[in-house]
């Protein structure tokens, strides 16, 4: 390569340097100078559609969500399903693997911890939350916080369970298709109970936030958990 | 299958808040060039269907340089209802055209550059007098990092013509800045 092309590499990457930093200027300058324009008086019509517009863009955003947190709750059934069937030779062993593939999984969370031994006892307690009642043989496998929402996967010998808390401003659905659902109380407020091939789901709230619960376990024990959770 | 969907409260507010702040500006803009409400009103609500989709680089703290974008982005879509109903002309095509052959290589020594804060500045001034058509695509590049594809869906053209129309506003720069004498 000549020195003279070279230099003209040398001249173009310094020359792209400026010109990024004064278009930086020019498009902040641009829009200073910009006249303030005068107010609107638009249509109906045109606020409606600017209405639908955002709206549809919330429900894509809603279902965007959705589709991540649905997914990464059939890779953890899965995972424990798999795990489930393999022969392991202690239970230490098998709580190994668990964590290995929730550190794995999880890797993309602002804040993960897990429960290691202090889950062994009926209850749970940590800075977010209050389970008063775990049933016998529950332990905590998994902790998973992110701004306001926590949530807490248990697992016992045959069973599981997951809970969540959310911000109440936070909109959290559930599939319904092919489930049969009433509504409850849990401690006074409303609630929705969901079923679904043995997985059970509820559902409630508190002034400040909403709350799920969801697992296979029988709806006495779900509502039993859900009736002693203190903030 | 448990089915959790939670959203964000500020991500969702963050298209509404842009159009709340900048939506009289880019009708004023748009009815300009259209000269008609209706359709003014249509550039802004197309406007913002190109927006919403590249909302994660609209950087909302930057008042004057997303003022800038966000009338860039309309005045596009206005031109480009424009082509669509025949009211405009070929002044566009012809420009690109004419500028091409204007253009000439310079042959430039990279010891002859002085860059100072005044360099820069002038530079940006340079870009500022730029044809729209250049500026419009050297900025969304250079000052809000648009890639030729996302350039493309954003101004309704070709990607072809987004490197082509990079090129020349880079030449046509290099031009500028010789004749005022900076490189």
């Amino acid at each position: 390569m000549s020195d003279n092309n070279i230099d003209n590499k040398i001249m173009d990457k310094i020359l792209d340097e400026i010109i990024d930093e004064a278009a930086s200027i020019a498009a902040e300058d641009l829009g200073k100078n910009m006249p303030e324009p005068e107010t609107v008086v638009f249509s109906k019509e045109h606020e409606e559609a600017m209405r639908k517009l955002f709206r549809k863009e919330r429900n894509k955003l809603f279902f965007k969500k959705g589709l991540k947190y649905s997914k990464r709750a059939a890779v953890f059934l899965l995972a424990v399903i798999v795990m489930s069937g393999i022969a392991v030779s202690s239970v230490e062993a098998w709580r190994v693997r668990v964590m290995n593939f929730f550190i794995e999984m999880s890797e993309t969370h602002s804040d993960i911890r897990f429960g290691g031994n202090s889950a062994k006892s009926d209850s749970y307690t940590s800075d977010e939350i209050t389970l008063g009642y775990i049933p016998k043989g529950f332990r905590l496998e998994k902790r998973d916080a992110k701004g306001s929402m926590v949530s807490l996967a248990f697992k016992g010998e045959k069973d599981y369970f997951v809970f969540s808390k959310s911000d109440i401003t936070s909109r959290i659905g559930i599939d319904t298709e092919n489930a049969s659902v009433k509504k409850t109380k849990i401690n006074g407020q409303e609630a929705i109970y969901s079923s679904n091939n043995n997985v059970h789901i509820l559902v409630w709230h508190d002034d400040e936030f909403s709350y799920t619960l969801s697992g296979t376990l029988e709806e006495s024990e779900i509502v039993k958990i859900a009736e002693n959770t203190k903030k | 299958m448990l089915l959790l969907q939670i959203e964000n409260p500020d991500n969702r507010l963050k298209a509404e808040r842009l159009y709340e702040k900048y939506r009289y500006l880019m009708y004023s803009e748009a009815y300009k060039i259209l000269h008609d409400e209706r359709l003014a009103e249509d550039a802004v609500q197309q406007s913002f269907i190109k927006i919403i989709n590249n909302l994660h680089k609209i950087d909302e703290n930057n008042c004057p340089r997303t003022r800038n974008f966000m009338v860039i982005i309309c005045v596009n879509v206005a031109k480009s209802m424009c082509k669509k109903r025949l009211y405009l002309n070929k002044r566009d095509d012809l420009t690109d055209d004419m500028d091409a052959a204007e253009i000439t290589d310079t042959g430039n020594d990279p010891l002859d550059i002085l860059v100072d804060k005044d360099s820069v500045k002038q530079i940006a001034r340079a870009i500022e007098a730029l044809n729209p058509i250049y500026r419009d695509v050297l900025l969304l590049k250079r000052a809000y990092g648009y890639g030729p594809k996302e350039i493309a869906g954003l101004l309704e053209i070709p990607e072809e013509t987004v490197k082509k129309r990079l090129a020349r506003a880079r030449k046509a720069l290099s031009r500028v800045l010789e004749k005022e004498g900076i490189i």
